[in-house]
């Protein structure tokens, strides 16, 4: 036999949908589900992009599964808002071939602007969802969701949460030989794929009868089992809480609930039966407390289980021991957090420089770039949701303004989110003549997340280029009249263009281009040197916030420095100084000083 | 030292600032177990932290693992690639559980930790290493995730082949070499610095 391979959550969900004969997948990235979709397209005959929205993905991979291929689409819990959409109308119109789809919450929000639960989509969608508590489980999960998907004719949604996706765990593979399960040709179903209302009544009585068959195929599925130990104590538990009962609780019997909507009710009152008591252990909201309180079993969880933050086998047992939540675990608070900061040399230290001299209300957005709102620039008021820099600040402005001020409120972008949902916020302001300034980070990537292309650099993400968009032109189709290109990297170009298109009466949009370093991993040529003579210890270069610069202590006092093993030598530093101090110097020998890499 | 059998589960929590290898580390400790036919899982942070954050990484081992995360007081054995980060994920560590610590401090020039270490570590069973600066000695800043595993490598039992094994099935020739030599710079390390009295005080 094979030996087990280590694997992610993630790379384990792109097994089980290579191991099913998955054609197509989509999604769009998002820490923590990235990993579904760049793992598959490292797969054979499976068709994977990256979409422009996860919106766009769930309808594309609905397409595909309508047209016979059994397809895939993943995101991260907030992608799933984008979506709702379609997920509650794909459940109506029902799919063809097997149809997955892979939503990844964040507990803690590790990564993310909220901590939701997306199980209660599940619920509001009717449709049934698996919940894998490892990889072997991801994988055999994703296989058992296709079978369930086309038995029911559904869309089946795998929940996982951040330490599912990233832990790494043995995984016995299963097959490669894929199956030919393809479904033939699109067959046009005018009642079933055509939703106009009399159409749409027609589905929800279906709909409402899949219920029920869901609901028995959960009664009788071995995804759900029941753990007989000791029964003074009965837990009801699923995903990646399972692994953290068995270590708290070990000799506990256990209902683990590997499909955990629609709820298993006989069987899940037969437990009860034989236990003294029964608890319920889920991270986030009590989804499945309510669950199986209204299906008459007296249960006890949130009284205790925390609903803020990620579980741990300690914190659940603390929290049942005191008989009430525990906090949250963190390290030693009394250390002084260590902030993500943004690259050294990158484009936004220039960007943010500038912004925080210019007294403006900032609606930033989410990418690398949020980082300005930290300090030193303190350069970001609000941050909400992909695509809501620009909506918010024309909300702002229009009531902000009185007559004839200046505006006062700049919108501030990335590439990768204007083109997932701040183009229809950009059509709004031009549409209803708002005067708002938007400033488009064009770094040519999707930073954050792992540099995945989008439409903007068109980089596609089985190789080859694509077109690609024209960022100027788009925002010139749309009616913007004022639309300047600016280098981040010469920073008083940056500023008095941004004067300018504040001062614009009308909506104006400021494009700051120069690709993310970390895409081409280039030696620097030059680096920053400071002349320790002439340095008076002002401070200003610190303002730029650049990691590089650093301060040296010389008795007392101080002077800047710059660690050379994180210059880049993008001078930002260097227009910074007001005495001339700090000076690019050209690298002649030892090109290989510095490489830019994450961990 | 655990025991050869591996009768008991071991916990490892690395943690250190993001750029220092941090989860390359746990991947080797992940493998050796993996060929060392024992249960594995593996946990980390991703994502945004890991530009120049606070970044952990924990690795579980043994006959059978349930969670793969442990908690506040359960951890057997923390690797610290940053004096800091140390100290901040000390909480982690179960009593009676042993930390290796590099002597380093990024982004603390100003208020220094270094006169405290000794009295901020307590009464911890604390091994100190001066990774850093040897890995720079040698011209290998970039390899101290491997100097750390090289000492670290002293308190398990994994053989030195085994070892061997899964360095070289990482990265290019060129880095192969790096590594190898870095690794058998933290084993010497361990072994001096366990030679001399455990808490300088
Ligand atoms: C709806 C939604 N989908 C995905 C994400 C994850 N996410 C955070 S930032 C980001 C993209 C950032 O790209 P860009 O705007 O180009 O900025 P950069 O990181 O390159 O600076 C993504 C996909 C999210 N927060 N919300």
């Amino acid at each position: 036999m094979q030996r087990p391979l280590l694997l992610s959550g993630n790379q384990a969900v792109a097994r089980g949908a290579y191991e099913s004969g998955v054609r197509f997948a989509t999604g769009y990235p998002g820490t923590p589900s990235t990993e579904v979709v760049e793992s598959l397209s490292t797969y054979a005959n499976v068709h994977a992009t990256w979409s422009v929205n996860e919106k766009v993905a769930m309808e594309s991979a609905l397409g595909a599964a309508l047209a016979g291929a059994r397809s895939i689409v993943a995101m991260k819990h907030v992608g799933l808002n984008v979506a709702a959409d379609p997920l509650f109308s794909a459940s109506y119109t029902g799919i063809r071939a097997g149809f997955v789809i892979v939503v990844g919450d964040d507990p803690s929000a590790n990564s993310s602007q909220n901590e939701q639960d997306s199980r209660h989509y599940a619920r509001a969608a009717k449709l049934p969802f698996l919940e894998p508590a490892d990889s072997q489980e991801a994988k055999d999960f994703v296989i058992a969701a296709f079978a369930l998907s086309e038995r029911f004719d559904t869309p089946v949604i795998i929940r996982l949460t951040t330490r599912v996706c990233h832990s790494q765990c043995r995984v016995s593979l299963g097959s490669e030989i894929h199956p030919h399960n393809d479904q033939g040709p699109f067959v046009p179903d005018f009642d079933k794929y055509v939703l106009l209302p009399r159409q749409a009544v027609g589905r929800h009585i279906a709909i409402e009868k899949r219920q029920e068959e869901l609901a028995a195929y959960s009664d009788d599925t071995d995804l759900n089992r029941e753990e007989f130990r000791d029964t003074s104590l009965g837990i009801i538990t699923s995903g990646v809480c399972y692994s953290h009962v068995r270590e708290a609780f070990p000799d506990a019997s256990v209902f683990k609930l590997g499909q955990p909507y629609p709820l298993p009710q006989k069987r899940m009152s037969a437990f009860a039966d034989k236990v003294d008591r029964v608890l319920v252990v889920e991270e986030l909201d009590g989804f499945l407390e309510s669950e199986i309180a209204a299906a008459g079993i007296a249960v006890d969880g949130k009284r205790w289980v925390p609903r803020v933050g990620e579980l741990t086998p300690q914190r659940l047992r603390s929290s049942f021991d005191a008989g009430a939540p525990q906090p949250i675990e963190t390290g030693d608070p009394s250390i002084t957090p260590r902030a993500p900061r943004i690259c050294a040399g990158c484009q936004y230290l220039g960007i943010y420089t500038v912004i925080s001299k210019l007294n403006l209300t900032v609606c930033g957005d989410i990418g690398c770039y949020t980082l300005g709102a930290f300090s030193p620039w303190n350069g970001i008021d609000t941050v909400l949701c992909m695509g809501a820099s620009i909506s918010m600040a024309a909300g702002m402005e229009k009531v902000g303004r009185t007559n004839g001020d200046q505006n006062n409120v700049l919108a501030v972008i990335g590439d990768g989110t204007f083109l997932h949902s701040g183009v229809p916020a950009l059509m709004d302001l031009v549409y209803n003549q708002g005067r708002t300034t938007v400033l488009i980070l064009d770094n040519a990537t999707t930073a954050m997340t792992g540099l995945q292309g989008h439409p903007g650099n068109g980089e596609g993400l089985q190789g080859g280029k694509t077109k690609q968009v024209d960022l100027e032109k788009l925002c010139e189709a749309i009616g913007i009249e004022w639309v300047e290109v600016v280098d981040p990297y010469d920073m008083d170009a940056t500023e008095s263009t941004l004067r300018e298109a504040i001062a614009y009466p009308g909506p104006s949009v400021v494009i700051s281009r120069a690709p993310c370093l970390l895409l081409e991993k280039r030696a620097p040529i030059r680096q920053a040197h400071v002349d320790a003579a002439a340095c008076t210890g002002c401070g200003d270069c610190f303002s730029v916030g650049c990691i590089a610069v650093e301060k040296y202590q010389t008795n007392g006092s101080f002077v800047a420095d710059i660690n050379h093993d994180l210059c880049v030598g993008c001078g930002l530093c260097v227009q910074s100084c007001p005495e001339g101090a700090i000076a690019p110097r050209l690298l002649t020998d030892d090109p290989d000083l510095v490489e830019l890499s994450l961990s | 030292m655990i025991d050869s059998t591996m009768d008991t589960n071991v916990s490892i929590m690395i943690a250190g600032v993001g750029g220092q290898g941090i989860l390359l580390a746990g991947d080797v400790l992940a493998r050796i177990a993996l060929h060392s036919d024992l249960d594995v899982k593996k946990s980390e942070v991703r994502g945004l932290s890991r530009r120049f954050g606070s970044v952990w990484c924990q690795v579980h081992m043994g006959r059978r693992i349930e969670s793969p995360i442990g908690g506040l007081d359960s951890i057997d054995y923390l690797l610290g690639f940053e004096t800091g980060e140390a100290l901040r994920y000390l909480p982690y560590l179960k009593d009676g559980g042993t930390a290796l610590v590099n002597r380093l401090e990024i982004g603390k020039s100003v208020d220094d930790l270094a006169p405290r270490h000794s009295e901020l570590f307590g009464d911890t069973d604390c091994i100190w290493l001066d990774g850093s600066d040897e890995v720079a000695n040698a011209g290998c800043s970039r390899n101290l995730n491997v100097f750390m595993l090289g000492a670290f490598s002293q308190l398990l039992h994994f053989g030195h082949s085994a070892w061997q094994e899964v360095l070289s099935e990482l990265g290019d020739r060129r880095s192969r070499m790096a590594n190898l030599r870095m690794f058998e710079m933290g084993t010497a390390a361990f072994d001096d610095a366990n030679r001399r009295p455990v808490k300088p005080k």
